[in-house]
């Protein structure tokens, strides 16, 4: 059975408050969703109206041709691993893990098989009789998504499930969130406002802002591409500019105070308009200064050549961010750090360049 | 080596520090002791239970086992036999129960009026600590308070002319071709009084656990398929059972020895055991064979309490009656 999740022109207010605006996305079923967005953005809302926690005020939410819209949360083929993970502290891990079926009058018998089974499934095996407050926040975490996955569902809904470990723990389980969604094949919903841990495991990630989504790709995408301001100054560290928009015969830059950025010209954008472009640190190379600049070293005839001087280098062991200022311009770049000898000195006159397929105009 | 010899051998050996310091010295290290600092921050309440609890429990408990005046008559054991007698009647002028079906209807009465107070105290706590407004809250709780600043015999009074047979109730059902209902001078007007007044104390420690209930626990049952009941039943009765298990206990205690509410509403079938006890000390001024239906009273009640608790313990599993009221 395949289901793809729905979600049309869901729209949530609280009081005066609109916490969603007109959101709208489809997951296909064993796609790995995130939403993302800062605290605020509405996220947590549009996973609680796809688990039944929260009533759209306008819209609808449908698995397949299934209408869940209102459906009571406990009918539904969702479930939901919670930030603080809500286990029962007074049941026991296998009570706790079991709690679903038993809700479902699975025999006994069956329920501690498949209880055993799914503690096997998260790497904690036999387990059953501890209790709750005798786990750590990385078991509890395990816990938390086995109780959630032993009734099966369609769709697993995640809120900021590793928000509480410690950054090792997160990186790990990570990847083994992943790996298991793989395995399993369930479609999950994962609500996070840390993007990287969102471009880690995305299949699509679809970013929030004001309870709007402002846009939706997948990580590279999302890096790579960002259409609005927000979304490149929220996913990764970025140089932005804003300006306006000059044509100039066949070519076309957009002209921020001293510094102007070339792009392809616009069909969209009219002269005068105000526009923002985005550069990325780590596509901006380095020259020395004294030779011509040819680009990024590869000879690219769309290569972005500018003057300009070193103002600042902070050295951060793999990566060194390098502040170049032009004509009071300042741009970052990254450099990676190979050799620490070749780090330029503050001060010192350079040339910096970068493809201009890596420039992005943002036009939200 | 003897005793003797220890004696003789401290004499000679240099004493430790305390033994040689100034008085004033000795004095300074034992105010910094342990045990002094002990003393004077638990000696008042200490000094306070002692003379006005544990004094008088001890002088029901001599009073009991003397046929009259403690230590100048005999000793004797006829007080509790009286109580265990089922041919002698309770009452000078009333009622017609023995001692201990008296007592048993008055533990009966006890527990539904724990009961009830629980069953209402439950969904309004559940929305105080769930659902209610952040801003509304102390408001609401303040409406369970205020009742508490009018007489308990005043507001217990102003019931007189909402039960009796042509109270406000009563001329409700009667207008609307009802017949009316026996709800006053009978166990029915007790046990409304007594809920009535007892109701803010199951209120306020169950408010206090339901509070500290993370609402996300009722959502995780609900959402792994539990219904309304279901989750209830499987998560937040079990967690708030301490607050519900303090304030029931103390409900039981106080309506188990209610006397002024059943006096004034109870008549005589809402008649409860403190009234003959009462009846024992101030009418027939049988102070020992009072004493003793005090003491029946005191471990009745003890004995209740001690089941209650083993079954909360029972009923929150192996994890224990952890946090909360309790």
């Amino acid at each position: 059975m395949t289901s793809t999740l729905h979600v049309d022109s869901v729209t949530k207010d609280f009081g005066s408050v609109r916490a969603v605006e007109d959101v709208s996305f489809t997951v296909e079923q064993g796609k790995f969703v995130t939403l993302l967005g800062p605290s605020g953005c509405g996220k947590t809302t549009t996973l609680r109206m796809i688990a039944g926690f929260e009533t759209p005020t306008e819209g609808r939410v449908r698995l397949g041709d299934h209408d869940i819209t209102t459906e009571e949360p406990y009918l539904r083929p969702t479930s939901m691993v919670f930030q603080n993970y809500a286990l029962f502290p007074h049941k026991t891990v296998g009570e706790n893990v079991g709690f679903g079926l038993k809700m479902r009058d699975v025999p006994a018998d069956e329920r501690s098989e498949r209880i055993a089974k799914m503690l096997e499934l998260i790497e904690l095996p036999g387990i059953e009789n501890r209790g709750i407050d005798e786990l750590s926040g990385g078991q509890q975490q395990r816990v938390a998504l086995a109780r959630a996955l032993i009734t099966e569902p369609e769709v697993l809904l995640l809120d900021e499930p590793l928000g509480a470990l410690d950054l090792k723990l997160r990186k790990n389980m990570q990847v083994e969130l992943k790996n298991l969604q793989e395995e399993l094949g369930i479609t999950f919903v994962y609500v996070t406002h840390d993007q990287e841990e969102a471009l880690t495991m995305s299949d699509e990630i679809i970013i929030l802002n004001e309870g709007e989504i402002e846009q939706r790709g997948t990580p590279t995408e999302i890096y790579e591409s960002p259409q609005t301001r927000f979304v490149a100054d929220f996913i990764g560290d970025t140089n932005l500019l804003d300006g306006t928009y000059v044509e100039n015969g066949n070519s076309a830059a957009v002209e921020c105070g001293s510094v102007d950025v070339p792009i392809d010209s616009l069909s969209a954008a009219a002269d005068g308009q105000s526009l923002s472009v985005s550069i990325r640190p780590e596509k901006i190379s380095l020259g020395d200064g004294a030779g011509t600049g040819t680009g990024n070293g590869n000879g690219n005839e769309t290569a972005v050549t500018l003057r300009g001087e070193v103002e600042d280098v902070i050295y951060q062991g793999n990566v060194a961010k390098i502040h170049i200022t032009i004509d009071g311009t300042e741009l970052v770049l990254e450099q990676q750090v190979i050799d620490t000898v070749n780090l330029p000195t503050p001060g010192s006159e350079c040339t910096i360049s970068w493809d201009q397929e890596n420039t992005n105009v943002l036009t939200g | 080596m003897s005793s003797q010899d220890d004696v003789a051998a401290d004499a000679v050996r240099p004493q430790p520090t305390p033994e040689t310091g100034t008085l004033r010295e000795r004095v300074l290290e034992w105010a910094d002791s342990e045990v002094f600092k002990g003393a004077i921050s638990l000696g008042p309440i200490l000094l306070l239970l002692t003379v006005f609890y544990a004094v008088p429990v001890a002088l029901l408990l001599v009073y009991s086992i003397f046929v009259e005046d403690p230590f100048a008559s005999g000793l004797t054991f006829e007080h509790f036999s009286r109580f265990v007698d089922v041919s002698a009647i309770t009452s000078l002028q009333f009622s017609e129960l023995s001692y201990v079906r008296l007592l048993g209807r008055s533990i009966g009465i006890a527990v539904i009026v724990t009961v009830l107070s629980l069953v209402i105290s439950y969904p309004i706590t559940y929305y105080l600590g769930q659902h209610a407004p952040e801003r509304w809250k102390i408001a609401l709780v303040m409406l369970v308070i205020i009742p508490f600043w009018t007489s308990y015999l005043i507001r217990t009074y102003a019931w007189i002319p909402i039960l009796s047979n042509n109270g406000f109730i009563n001329s409700a059902l009667t207008t609307v071709g009802l017949p009316s209902l026996p709800l006053l001078n009978n166990y029915v007007g007790s046990i409304i009084g007594l809920v009535y007044v007892f109701v803010p104390f199951t209120i306020l420690p169950l408010y206090a656990s339901m509070e500290g209930l993370d609402s996300s626990l009722i959502e995780a049952a609900r959402d792994l398929g539990a219904s309304r009941w279901e989750a209830f039943r499987e998560v937040v009765f079990p967690l708030t059972l301490p607050g519900a298990l303090a304030g029931g206990v103390f409900v039981f205690i106080k309506t188990a020895a209610a006397y002024v509410t059943p006096s004034l509403l109870g008549g005589t079938s809402g008649r409860m055991y403190a009234q003959v006890i009462e009846t024992q000390f101030g009418t027939a001024f049988n102070w020992n064979f009072g004493a003793a239906l005090a003491v029946i009273l005191v471990v009745v009640v003890l004995g209740t309490i001690w089941i209650a608790m083993r079954w909360g313990i029972d009923v929150k599993g192996s994890r224990g009656l952890g946090g909360g009221g309790l």
